[in-house]
């Protein structure tokens, strides 16, 4: 038994920092996320007797924060949303890039109106890194299907972002 | 490039080739979505706080068991109505809970500990040792003869003063012989004991209802003590507040004489007694470790989390000695003998402020041979508190040569002196007690255990190590000497080394 709480209290340690990140990027609110988190831990930990060690840890505690991230958006009004967080990264170490800040701003636009699924898929493979196969682990989708999807949100943006880009160049030109 | 921008490039190209036409482009697009990911950071008091809570869940997640082992123990239990529907209520709950591994009722069989923020149960200075506590095993310092009889069951009757060897005043002068001291570092770990919750256990009990009342319309209240009562057998009080479960033995004394010749006795000059124990009866420690053990065992008691288990021999020195000084003297040997398993914490056995160990007691009834009180049975959960060390290993040794905790009440003009030399400590835990607002909660604080290596053997003195406590709030307000109130005056005098009654 002593060794289950000294096993808990690391793989805690290992990942409590990542859960906190998982659920704020899909809250972006530190109270929520922190709440949010205490409840993943939780519930891992009621189920930590019963954790097949077969499975990673790293897929079963992700899973059990998405769910619990969905449970929290099932039953409760999202306290704020991509658009309106107030510490989404600013670029500052791409201040230099005109031309990047001014994606920074389209894709925040961009991100917000993509599909929810889409969306925590940008999220988990650029944001928190997961691969493929661990996305599709955590999420019990296909792998195959993810890589295509993910392909297409980029493609599409590209298309769109980059007439954005045309556009907006046009317009700033005229009034010169 | 990001290396892990380019993977991702890497993998859209490889799904459609298309994705390699811009790569500059590509990559700028990907870098924008990196550059808008939040950046939060995890508050490190939330951090610790959680894992602190979850530590404290989990330990009594696993300790779910307990009362599912309680009741398969093919006890018979009381008939009395109420206490009945109370305990079946209890029991159902109990297994329900063992089976749900939900927290209904928290009391662990192992040891645990859980850091919290630093200084977290406040000033200890006012802390009360052990001794003048709830719980704590008694010891005597210096027990002279002539108080013998008035302290306890244990030792010489109430016989003719004649009879009673005189008491000799004697001071103690503590002298430290040991190693220059190796003292730990600037700051210390403080375990508090954590009480289990029966809060879930409360509210579900209170949803039954027992058809008498409603339960619900005492908002707030909490069950604080359950108590099980077996036929002819054992009674077992668990309290809920302080995590602890009692066992006492409600057997009767083996007769000593037929009913007719005890009715006959009774009528004529009163019931007489059982007969007094004899040096004879009392059985060795093997055997008297083996009937505990046993006792424990059976009952699910775990031992491992305990230190070897030692018998309480000092009844033994002390009417050995008076037999010695005169054979005829007329002793009592105790009806029950005690065996304590100290409690431990990683390597560490705990002590008393008198330097003896203190833990689960388990007291053997010498005439039945069997386990006639268990106390000190309780949760092992401890949330720990760094505190200041005591630094100046000087004022540590000035605190040990007067005594440490325990002090030194000698000081009897005429008396003699006797040197008692101290070696070098070990590092170990000294029980206390906090008391707020008529309740306690007990704390196990390091301190330095100094043996006393030349104690006497006469049977006049049991006080086997001197304890100095490690904070160094805690060290100051024990420094000094022992005063002692006279009651008329309120002045602090100089007393004969007499030990306190317990």
């Amino acid at each position: 038994m002593a060794g289950d709480s000294e096993a808990f209290g690391v793989l805690y340690d290992m990942y409590i920092e990542r859960i906190y990140r998982f659920v704020y990027f899909r809250t972006h609110h530190k109270q929520t996320a922190e709440d949010l988190t205490s409840i993943v831990f939780t519930k891992a930990f009621s189920k930590f007797g019963s954790f097949d060690t077969r499975v990673s840890f790293s897929t079963w505690i992700f899973s059990i924060a998405r769910n619990t991230c969905i449970d929290f958006y099932r039953t409760a009004k999202p306290v704020a949303d991509l658009e309106t967080a107030p510490d989404v990264a600013e670029p500052s170490n791409l201040a230099r890039d005109y031309e990047l800040r001014e994606k920074v701003q389209q894709v925040k636009a961009y991100l917000e109106t993509l599909a929810p699924d889409q969306r925590e898929l940008v999220i988990m493979r650029l944001w928190e890194g997961f691969s493929y196969d661990e996305i599709a682990r955590i999420t019990g989708k296909k792998s195959a299907n993810l890589r295509v999807t993910f392909s297409r949100i980029i493609a599409r943006m590209q298309k769109e972002i980059t007439f954005a880009l045309i556009l907006f160049a046009i317009i700033f030109k005229k009034y010169l | 490039m990001n290396e892990q921008i380019s993977r991702i490039i890497e993998e859209l190209k490889a799904l459609d080739p298309q994705f390699g036409q811009y790569p500059d482009e590509l990559e700028k697009i990907l870098l924008s979505l990196l550059a808008v990911r939040p950046d939060p950071k995890v508050d490190p008091e939330f951090v610790r706080t959680l894992k602190s809570q979850l530590l404290q869940k989990l330990s009594r997640q696993k300790a779910a068991g307990f009362w599912h082992g309680l009741f398969t123990k093919k006890l018979a239990w009381s008939a009395a109505a109420l206490a009945l529907v109370v305990v079946a209520a209890v029991a159902a709950l109990g297994i329900y809970s063992s089976k749900k591994q939900s927290s209904a009722l928290s009391f662990g069989s192992d040891v645990r500990v859980v850091h919290t923020v630093d200084g977290a149960f406040g000033n200890l200075a006012t802390l009360t040792a052990a001794s003048s506590g709830a719980q704590g095993t008694s010891n005597a310092l210096s027990m002279p003869e002539s108080d013998i009889q008035v302290n306890s069951g244990v030792g010489v009757s109430s016989a003719p003063s004649k009879l009673i060897a005189p008491y000799q005043p004697v001071n103690y002068k503590y002298v430290y012989k040991g190693d220059s001291l190796n003292l730990p570092s600037s700051k210390l770990d403080v375990l508090k004991k954590q009480s289990p919750d029966s809060t879930a256990l409360t509210q579900s009990l209170s949803t039954l209802g027992l058809g008498l009342l409603d339960l619900n319309s005492f908002s707030g209240s909490k069950i604080q003590s359950v108590n099980f009562s077996q036929d002819n057998g054992y009674n077992l009080y668990v309290d809920l507040n302080s995590g602890t479960v009692s066992i006492s033995g409600g057997f009767y004394a083996v007769p000593l004489a037929s009913d007719s010749v005890v009715s006959q006795l009774c009528t004529q000059s009163g019931c007489p007694g059982p007969a007094p124990i004899s040096q004879s009866d009392i059985p060795d420690d093997a055997t008297l470790i083996s009937i505990a053990n046993q006792f424990l065992s059976d009952h699910g008691i775990a031992t491992s989390i305990y230190g070897a288990p030692e018998v309480d021999d000092r009844f033994g020195v002390q009417n050995e000695t008076i037999m010695g000084a005169n054979p005829k003297t007329q002793i009592f040997w105790p009806d029950n003998v005690s065996i304590v398993y100290p409690f431990k914490v990683g390597d560490s056995e705990v002590y008393d402020e008198s330097g003896s160990k203190t833990g689960l007691l388990v007291d053997v009834d010498v005439r039945n041979r069997k386990v006639s009180n268990v106390s000190n049975l309780s949760t092992q959960e401890y949330q720990a508190s760094s505190y200041d060390a005591e630094t100046d290993a000087d004022a540590i040794i000035k605190s040990a040569e007067s005594g440490g905790m325990y002090g030194n009440f000698g000081g009897s003009e005429g008396a003699k002196t006797v040197e008692l030399d101290l070696g070098t400590p070990v590092q170990s835990f000294v029980q206390m007690w906090d008391y707020q607002m008529n309740s306690s909660q007990e704390l196990l604080v390091p301190a330095l255990i100094f043996p006393i290596t030349n104690a006497p053997t006469d049977g006049s003195f049991y006080q086997k190590a001197v304890v100095v406590p490690l904070i160094s709030d805690i060290l100051k307000e024990n420094s000094g000497p022992v005063k002692i109130l006279n009651g008329n005056s309120g002045s602090g005098i100089s007393v004969p080394p007499i030990a306190p009654a317990k």
